[in-house]
């Protein structure tokens, strides 16, 4: 069967989008948003993670027993993510302390644990590592766009450049973390059943176009036909 | 010897236990190219101070075995203290990594604070010249800490002051102390306050300000 890299990639950034659609990984999405560069770090982290172990089970889906699936994919995502911390503290510390206690705990993140269990385990590798990027890309978007919305109402900056002095602490707390979640998925949710509606629209539209062009090719038929019989009938 | 290999108990193990070895391989390899050494930490502490790296000396540093300091007025802890000498002036400097108590939610903000000493070596000349924010635990207010904060404790007679009774507080009411508040995170202002006391504290009792 060919693979439909289109669908993997719209269903990684938009229809199932992990942190807005699914709502999976909250702990790093709350707790990470209060700057867009802590997303885009965080975001980076999590995409290498996913494409490297989804990568991997693709390739091992056929050697490790199913009694035995979920410790092995949790031992290749501890493997990918010890790895992803060692290169953060060498080549990026100052990201590295941002991310602080976040970065070890991308070990249990659903995410990554669901797409190795529900894709990479059942498909390619290049579907596979396609699938670990796009979610990656999906899960970096949100957080970025989270995390600059914060910034800008909670520090008055955005990515560490500060904008004005005006500031609403609130979006830098916890509290403000869960509403700004909340308003997210609220503005995803209404933007997708939107776009449905439209959807939905077009194609009644489309189908009502095309049952008068059919109709209207029957009257015609009709016609001919009454015109030849009354013919005949002469 | 077949019914062995054929038992689905023992290729679970025996997958697990390969997995688990190669990648303890890789990370052990991985370890050892990406190793980021003590030195360096100490030197990538100094850059955020200096801007570049300089040789430094320890005289406290709680991560190689030594007791950290702890002032008695519970103002907070030390627990790595280098010098560095400015070969050019003859003044030298000493770095202080200061975590401050009394944060919001008893949380502790902790610093790197820079004091530079004159070349005659009197204690109670001693300046701070920077402040540095390297963590905090607990502070969702941290955003209001800009660099307003941290430039209130350059005060040329800090130890002059602080030997004389007096301390750093985020209460702006108190006249009588060193004031440094920021409006809307009170606590976090004090662990802030708290850390700079701390080293003063150390300054006052560790090395004889006291005597």
């Amino acid at each position: 069967m060919k693979t439909n890299y289109k669908k993997i990639a719209a269903d990684g950034v938009i229809k199932s989008n992990p942190t807005l659609k699914l709502v999976l990984g909250t702990c790093p999405t709350l707790a990470l948003t209060t700057m867009a560069m802590n997303g885009i770090g965080m975001g980076a982290a999590v995409t290498f993670v996913l494409i490297c172990s989804n990568v991997l089970v693709s390739l091992l889906r056929k050697v490790i027993p199913s009694q035995v699936r979920i410790p092995a994919f949790v031992l290749i995502i501890a493997t990918f993510v010890t790895m992803t911390r060692l290169i953060l503290d060498k080549l990026l510390p100052d990201l590295y302390e941002s991310l602080g206690l976040y970065l070890p705990l991308i070990v249990v993140n659903c995410i990554i644990l669901a797409r190795a269990e529900s894709f990479a385990s059942k498909n390619g590798v290049l579907a596979s590592a396609a699938d670990g990027l796009f979610m990656g890309i999906g899960f970096t978007l949100a957080l970025t766009v989270m995390g600059a919305f914060r910034e800008i109402l909670g520090s008055g900056a955005v990515f560490g450049v500060k904008l004005w002095d005006f500031q609403i602490a609130f979006f830098s707390s916890s509290a403000g973390a869960f509403f700004t979640y909340g308003i997210f998925i609220a503005l995803f949710a209404f933007c997708e059943s939107l776009i449905s509606k439209k959807r939905k629209i077009k194609a009644y539209a489309e189908l009502c176009a095309e049952k008068q062009k059919s109709d209207a090719q029957n009257i015609d038929s009709v016609a001919v036909v009454s015109e030849s019989s009354s013919k005949e009938d002469k | 010897m077949d019914r062995l290999f054929n038992n689905i108990w023992f290729k679970c193990i025996t997958v697990l236990l390969l997995i688990a070895a190669v990648s303890g391989g890789i990370l052990a390899i991985f370890n050892d190219v990406f190793y980021v050494s003590a030195e360096e930490r100490t030197q990538r502490a100094i850059k955020k101070i200096y801007g570049e790296e300089k040789e430094y000396s320890v005289l406290l540093d709680s991560e190689a075995g030594d007791t950290p300091f702890l002032d008695e007025k519970n103002y907070g802890r030390i627990d790595k203290i280098y010098t560095i000498d400015q070969p050019d002036t003859g003044e030298y400097d000493m770095l202080f990594n200061s975590t401050g108590f009394g944060g919001y939610k008893n949380g502790t903000i902790t610093v790197w604070v820079q004091v530079r000493f004159p070349a005659d070596g009197n204690i109670t000349d001693g300046e701070i010249i920077k402040v540095i924010l390297e963590s905090y635990e607990k502070q969702t207010l941290m955003s209001k800490f800009g660099e307003s904060f941290f430039s209130g404790f350059y005060l040329e007679d800090v130890t002059e002051r602080y030997f004389a009774g007096e301390h750093f507080t985020s209460d702006k009411n108190d006249t009588s102390n060193m004031t440094n508040p920021v409006s809307g995170a009170t606590y976090s202002a004090n662990a802030g306050c708290n850390a700079v006391n701390c080293v003063l504290e150390y300054l006052k009792t560790a090395v004889g300000g006291e005597e």
